[in-house]
């Protein structure tokens, strides 16, 4: 009954929940306190009233029209004096405790090998019995052989009792798996089972990812702590000392938990392999390769770089354990297209991962050059290293087919007035002749306002690609709008650049579009090549851009300066009439240097200076295709591009076009979408299913590309178990690394878990129980009645 | 016109919590927002690129070490009474990609500069040797140091000073190719010359033109040094450690690195590696260690291979052992250059900085 008044008098479901806990209340309850003696007096006066003028009528009719009229009274300051319910509730706030398991390939290696004692502490603490003695070959072998995935599995299974019951009433518990993606476990502490591993495991390790995702979803609550079972290799996202920081700003510690034995496997592993890029047919074209080994400390070994069946050239190296050593294989180019490289080491027969002997690299040999002028101002330190490797690239050449142009702004002002005029081109014929121009911090004094013009037309109309480097002298707040409307970014034109502070330098952060562009690709491992970029060194000064332009793709941004529009966009391009036009934000790219020399450098600038050329010589305009990145995994996006023309050279101008996708046991096709800025650009994405290679085809095979698909070589390039990278990431969030060697291993854990459960009373809600159906109509009855007595007696 | 009671009271419920809740941030809000931790370095090498690590390591070192020098560079920007040792230790901040005006130490390398070229002879024209002394040892280092800041500093004094430092050195190449110690055509060696050479490559790095005969000439006279077995000598066929490694650079730099005398010159070198760092540190054999060094370490990277395979983690061991806890290093024992080693060690600490600089690659005259 109550329910059902409730319900009408639609107080919501929260209060019809808790019908148990609701309390009534009056808004004025002085109302009630002085309105219903006040009624009840009326009530008796009412009677006395009635009854000295109804003399003739029965006692019960007075009494019944008294009681009517005086409830028409009590129901009105009842009303007056607001009744409302009630309800407080509590929850209970209970911290979270996180059980995260990697589950990337490299978790399916074997754990061991474990030396006897710790085979048989191990076999403890997963649950087995030893007996005492010598462990029995068949147990040890068993405790070997299991895949890491299942060593943490099993660990924790076997600790239910001790580790995840007790943290499971103090906390609330939540489990995850993680490889590239991070799925739930639905666990219920009060029950615990936790789904068996089932291989294969997934492409990348994303294991900062992973923490960073418990952290989200926490959102704000208390974290008692993160237990990852990993092998400690991060193969992508965000890096162990971003998420250490951020466990450590949160007060969430990790305890990390190494699923596999100290011992290092007897390894050689190709780690990192590095091509010229690009170069021309008849060029000596260089493969440099890094190798880790372990266990065959002077042993020789043969490098090899084939293309195909065809060897290209081998190194004998002796390895040494101690540091990585780099080989360099060279061979001169012979056919043009895409290349792709096989490098290898042929393993030992007693090698325990035979896997990571192998690599990909993938070199463009062309047959065309490109025809480039540099002009700077000072000779800065990215202008040195930048002409000189420009005059090593053999691709890139200048008007006269030799090496590039290049013009240095303070050789330039040394010049005679005759030979001033002469040193940059006079007309758009003559500039029209580069593909592409690098222009860097130079002064209007010599990129005079005539010449940017010329500059214009030649992007606008030539299609002459143009790269633009910033600097703190001129480029380009001292340019007016001719030069500034080309730029892929709108800058403040007051400011002479950002200076950070000293002691919080710049950053770089590629975005999702520069993480596909091949500019941005200094590797093919999206993980890998994320993880380089955000490992380069800081810079300190950076363009004063506002935003990017409309039509512009920005590739990296500076996330140390933010406004309206977002990060400071840093690097960026965007297509100009014909031509294309590139950005880059900061005159410090020596930094990349570091330890890598000309290598990321290079590749980043050999790159870019091709993107931005020109592509579509009159009469040369044929079809064509590509592929980023060259290599990928399974499950990975690749970017294609095509560029269609009609047999008369026209850009295709259709809707939409289809380009046939072939590979192992497939054959598909995708549907591309035109680029709205760009004529006869045609974009898409394709997600890559398996293993194997796939070629990209359009109108019958005219464009073709080629897209290598290998099942996640980062993940075996370093099999052993990073004990380094889990203590310090434990270590730097207030946690430990616990080894399940140790008996007490969950002791560990659990004493240190932080947070007790804490009851939070919610505010209270409140409904008001007057303003329904139910009290007018019982007003509009008891009147009614009062009414109808009234006639049937006979009354006025 | 009905009103919803339950609503309004909700509405006024929620304006008056919304109203609360922004009071109580406005109390609460930071004065100013909390900075992005840094990310620990050694953290980020769960996935290292090729010696990451060991750059790491290399990098704390070197950085220990500017720390030291930093903080004993004199209020007039000078460090030593010789140039040549002021311009070592700008070079070891540059090396580290220390830039003037920028960063961690914005203001050293300006001090320094101007220390130099106040403090420079002049006489002759462009000669930035020390008042009341110097040599063309100090001539050399000062105008590599220079035209390393060149284009990085857009001083117009550096500019003139630099051209005038290297018109200086090309007037002053004996007619045998090489330089000596006074600011006159008339004799060389090997050691002065190395110096002249690699402060060349770094001007014409720099696109200051540099006469093409004047590098041909260099490039007889360090040949005309060499040994046949292997090796250069001082001032005419020989051998010896350091002005075997200067020789090799000296070619490499001039674009000669496939010259003939340069293998053989690489195995005569190898004879001075020890197995450990520590004999490298005790039993050098060498009477210069840090000139030594600074030049075998660039020659070895210069060259490659399994030569510098060999080479680089034992020298770079030696250095990152015997570095004080102050971030200096000493002399080692049985080196000549104890001499230039002062109280301040200044000297030694910025040899040792700019041997490890090697695995940065900053300073564009050593690009391979």
């Amino acid at each position: 009954m109550r329910n059902w008044l409730l319900r009408q008098a639609n107080v919501g479901d929260v209060f019809l929940e808790h019908r148990g806990e609701l309390t009534y209340h009056a808004q004025y309850p002085l109302a009630l306190l002085i309105g219903l003696p006040v009624v009840l007096l009326v009530g008796v006066g009412i009677f006395i009233l009635q009854r000295r003028n109804l003399k003739s009528s029965p006692t019960s009719l007075i009494l019944a029209l008294t009681f009517c009229r005086t409830f028409i009274l009590a129901l009105l300051v009842a009303v007056l004096a607001g009744p409302f319910v009630k309800l407080e509730t509590a929850r209970e706030n209970r911290p979270v405790f996180a059980l995260v398991f990697d589950r990337s390939q490299s978790m399916d290696l074997n754990a061991g090998p474990f030396n006897d004692g710790d085979a048989r502490r191990i076999a403890q603490a997963t649950g087995l019995r030893v007996s005492e003695g010598p462990l029995d070959p068949e147990v040890r072998k068993a405790i070997n052989q299991q895949t890491r995935a299942r060593l943490a599995h099993a660990a924790i299974t076997a600790k239910r009792g001790e580790l995840i019951d007790p943290a499971g009433k103090r906390f609330e518990l939540k489990a995850y798996t993680f490889a590239r993606d991070i799925t739930p476990l639905g666990v219920d502490a009060a029950n615990f089972t936790l789904p068996e591993p089932t291989p294969p495991g997934g492409p990348s390790s994303r294991i900062g990812d992973a923490i960073q995702h418990v952290l989200k979803e926490a959102a704000g609550r208390p974290i008692a702590g993160i237990v990852v079972f990993s092998d400690g290799e991060s193969t992508g996202g965000i890096t162990l000392g971003e998420v250490a920081q951020a466990c450590r700003m949160a007060n969430a510690p990790v305890f990390a938990i190494p699923t596999g034995a100290a011992a290092k496997a007897r390894d050689v592993s190709i780690v990192d392999v590095s091509t010229s890029g690009q170069v021309t047919v008849g060029d000596t074209a260089k493969v440099g390769v890094v190798l880790e080994s372990q266990g065959y400390d002077g042993k020789p070994v043969k490098v090899i770089v084939r293309d195909g069946d065809k060897v290209l050239d081998t190194k004998e190296i002796t390895l040494r354990s101690a540091e990585q050593q780099q080989v360099e294989l060279t061979f001169i180019a012979q056919d043009s297209g895409p290349r792709y490289l096989v490098i290898e080491v042929p393993p030992f027969p007693d090698e325990d991962h035979k896997s990571n002997n192998t690599d990909v690299a993938l070199l463009r040999v062309s047959d065309e050059k490109t025809k480039v002028l540099y002009v700077e101002g000072l000779p800065r330190w990215d202008f040195r290293f930048l002409k000189n490797a420009m005059r090593r690239d053999t691709g890139l050449t200048g008007r006269d087919g030799t090496l590039p142009d290049i013009l240095l702004e303070a050789e330039w002002r040394r010049k005679t007035e005759a030979e001033r005029v002469k040193a940059l081109p006079q007309t758009l014929e003559e500039l029209g002749v580069y593909d592409t121009v690098v222009v860097g911090d130079v002064s209007p004094r010599l990129l005079t306002p005539a010449f940017v013009k010329l500059l214009d037309r030649a992007v606008r109309e030539k299609g002459v690609g143009l790269l633009v480097e910033v600097g703190a002298q001129s480029m380009p707040h001292e340019f007016d709008s001719t030069l500034l409307d080309l730029l892929p970014v709108q800058v403040d034109r007051k400011a002479a650049g950002i200076y950070a502070p000293a002691a919080k330098p710049f950053k770089l952060e590629l975005t999702p579009d520069g993480g596909l562009h091949e500019a941005m690709q200094l590797y093919d491992e999206s993980g890998r090549n994320q993880a380089a970029w955000a490992q380069m060194l800081p810079y300190q000064w950076c363009v004063a851009a506002i935003r990017p332009s409309p039509a512009a793709t920005v590739l990296a941004t500076n996330p140390n300066v933010v406004n309206s529009y977002g990060k400071l966009p840093l690097i960026a391009w965007q297509p100009v009439g014909k031509g294309r036009v590139m950005l880059v934000g900061t005159d410090s790219t020596w930094l990349w240097r570091q330890n890598v020399a000309d290598r990321f450098f290079y590749k980043f600038w050999g790159r870019a200076i091709r993107f931005v050329a020109r592509t579509e010589e009159a009469g040369k305009k044929k079809s064509w295709i590509e592929i980023k990145p060259v290599r990928a995994q399974p499950g990975d996006d690749a970017q294609v591009e095509l560029r269609a023309y009609t047999e008369g050279g026209a850009p295709a101008e259709q809707p939409s076009l289809q380009v046939e996708v072939t590979g192992p046991g497939l054959r598909t096709s995708l549907v591309l979408d035109p680029d709205p800025n760009t004529k006869g650009r045609y974009v898409g994405k394709y997600r890559v299913p398996t293993v194997g290679d796939f070629r990209f085809q359009y109108g019958a095979g005219t464009a073709e590309a080629r897209l290598r698909v290998l099942a996640s070589p980062e993940e075996m390039r370093y099999p052993n178990v990073n004990r380094t990278a889990l203590r310090a990431l434990a270590e730097t969030t207030g946690g430990e690394l616990v080894e399940l060697t140790d008996a007490d291993w969950h002791q560990k854990i659990i004493t240190k878990l932080k947070g007790e459960p804490k009851v939070i009373k919610r505010p209270p809600s409140e409904a008001t129980i007057w303003d329904n159906w139910i009290v007018l109509s019982l007003l509009v009855f008891v009147y009614s009645l009062d009414v109808g007595m009234r006639r049937l007696g006979g009354l006025s | 016109m009905k009103v919803d009671r339950n609503a309004v009271y909700r509405l006024l419920h929620c304006a008056t919590c919304a109203a609360l809740m922004a009071a109580l941030c406005f109390a609460f809000a930071p004065v100013a927002a909390q900075p992005k931790p840094e990310t620990a370095g050694p953290l980020d090498s769960a996935a290292p690129q090729s010696e990451l690590k060991i750059v790491q390591q290399v990098n704390a070192s070197i950085d220990r070490g500017l720390e030291y020098m930093a903080a004993r560079q004199r209020k007039d920007g000078g460090w030593h009474s010789n140039n040549a040792i002021n311009a070592l230790a700008m070079l070891s901040f540059m090396g580290r990609g220390h830039t003037p005006g920028r960063g961690r130490y914005p203001d050293v390398l300006e001090k320094g500069k101007k220390f130099i070229l106040a403090n420079a002879m002049d006489n002759p024209k462009g000669y930035l040797a020390q008042m009341g002394g110097g040599s063309m040892y100090e001539h050399g280092l000062c105008t590599l140091c220079l035209a390393e800041m060149y284009g990085m500093d857009p001083d117009p004094e550096l500019e003139s000073r630099l051209r005038a430092a290297v018109a200086l050195i090309e007037k002053t190449q004996s007619p045998r190719g090489g330089w000596r110690y006074g600011a006159a055509p008339d004799n060389q060696d090997l050691s002065v010359t190395v110096m002249q050479i690699v402060a060349l490559r770094a001007a014409n790095n720099a696109e200051i033109p540099v006469s093409q005969k004047v590098i041909d000439n260099a490039i007889a006279y360090v040949k005309s040094c060499n040994y046949p077995a292997g090796g250069f000598g001082y001032e005419g066929p020989g051998q010896g450690g350091p002005t075997s490694a200067a020789g090799v650079l000296s070619l490499q730099l001039l674009g000669k690195p496939d010259d003939p005398t340069i293998p053989k010159s690489m195995e005569y070198l190898k004879t001075f590696l020890r197995p450990t760092p520590r004999e490298m540190w005790e039993n050098h054999g060498l009477g210069y260690f840090y000139y030594f060094h600074y030049y075998a370490m660039q020659a070895h990277y210069q060259y490659g291979g399994a030569m510098w395979n060999d080479w680089h983690p034992i020298v770079r061991d030696a250095l990152l052992l015997k570095q004080n806890q102050d971030g200096s290093w000493d002399v080692p024992a049985g080196s000549s250059e104890a001499a230039h080693a002062d109280a301040t060690k200044v000297y030694p600490t910025a040899m040792a900085c700019l041997s490890l600089d090697i695995y940065l690659h900053f300073l564009p005259a050593y690009q391979r």
